[in-house]
């Protein structure tokens, strides 16, 4: 009984707003406390079932449980005060995140093989290729995990479906026309360059192939969230949301 | 004449002063902090037990408390503790409620009223 009430508290919660963080804290907390009050009861001699059925009383009903949480704005999560922001700005901020991360990654990797005293670096050839497939992860994974990142975030705080198909929208379509790689020196010791490019800007290079990658990014993540959406929705439903 | 400026938290800041007040001399969880307040007040004010949380939650956004997990008698809790920031705003709460008690009082037994009784 208190389980079904405490979900109904914490689903009443997320669409209202409130942080996950604190909305699984607050359950955790009026479960320990549910449990104070039955022990101390029955420790009075009272019966468990009676127990149980004031303590549940004691608690609180789930709508003023749920309207003592919703009446503190502090509360509430980034994502909820500013879906706009959190969902257009922040997949392309992950983004960039990301491709700091691969770029430093594949400084490091290069930087590693420059013999001391040299200004250039030598990578071996099986390195080149493990370099060939963190670059591939860069282009064509790391897109896909930031709009899974924007889309997960997006469902634990039951966020509207627009604000959370615009998040995997945005990371998609413009991780589709990134575009990371390593040019490797033509001979030993001679310059060599990591390179990126956008294919959203003029000329537009290769802008059919972007455009695939950005389709298969946003349909990869965004079939799986309206799948997960769904169910959402007929969660609520039976709990009359 | 200045303008008065109202006092909004006239009964909002009532929770707040009272947790702040008790948590300032002992630790406590939820459910002894419940308790306390019922035995501290003769049971005059009896918080619904469950949303004494959303305002230590909220004291605790504040900086006004800190919190931790701790294991007793195998169980574990989360216990709540008074800050530096808490105890300033502790100080202040109180100062509010004690001029507002006075200012109730004045109204209620002397005055600009004084020829009718409360």
């Amino acid at each position: 009984m208190l389980h079904a009430q405490l979900k109904t508290v914490a689903e009443s919660l997320l669409r209202g707003g409130v942080a996950p963080r604190h909305v699984r804290r607050y359950v955790d907390e009026l479960s320990d406390h549910y449990d104070d009050l039955v022990a101390a009861a029955c420790n009075a001699g009272t019966s468990q079932a009676d127990a149980e059925r004031d303590a549940l009383a004691r608690i609180g009903t789930p709508n003023d449980l749920v309207t003592a949480m919703l009446a503190r704005d502090d509360l509430k999560s980034l994502a909820s005060k500013y879906p706009a922001l959190v969902f257009s700005v922040g997949p392309t901020v992950g983004l960039a995140l990301g491709l700091g991360i691969f770029i430093l990654a594949l400084m490091a990797v290069i930087v590693s093989f420059r013999p001391q005293g040299e200004s250039y670096s030598v990578v071996p050839e099986n390195w080149r290729v493990i370099v060939g497939g963190w670059i591939f992860i860069g282009n064509y994974l790391m897109p896909i995990l930031v709009a899974a990142l924007i889309a997960k975030i997006g469902l634990e705080h039951r966020m509207r479906s627009q604000w959370i198909l615009i998040g995997i929208g945005i990371a998609g379509f413009i991780g589709g026309f990134m575009d990371l790689g390593v040019q490797w020196p033509a001979v030993p010791g001679g310059p060599g360059e990591i390179n990126f490019g956008l294919g959203l800007m003029p000329p537009y290079p290769n802008f059919g192939h972007g455009l695939g990658r950005a389709a298969m990014n946003i349909l990869i993540v965004a079939l799986p969230t309206l799948w997960l959406l769904r169910r959402q929705s007929d969660d609520a439903e039976k709990r009359h949301f | 004449m200045a303008a008065r400026t109202s006092n909004p938290n006239f009964m909002n800041g009532v929770p707040e002063l009272l947790i702040l007040r008790l948590l300032k001399d002992n630790e406590m969880y939820g459910y002894e902090l419940v308790q306390a307040i019922r035995t501290a007040t003769n049971d005059t004010i009896t918080l619904g037990e469950g949303v004494v949380y959303p305002v230590l939650h909220a004291l605790e956004k504040d900086g006004a408390l800190k919190s931790r997990r701790k294991a007793v008698s195998g169980r574990t809790r989360v216990y709540y503790t008074v800050t530096a920031v808490g105890q300033k705003r502790l100080t202040t709460l109180a100062s509010t409620w004690s001029k507002l008690n006075d200012a109730v009082a004045n109204a209620l037994h002397g005055g600009l009223h004084a020829s009718r009784s409360a």
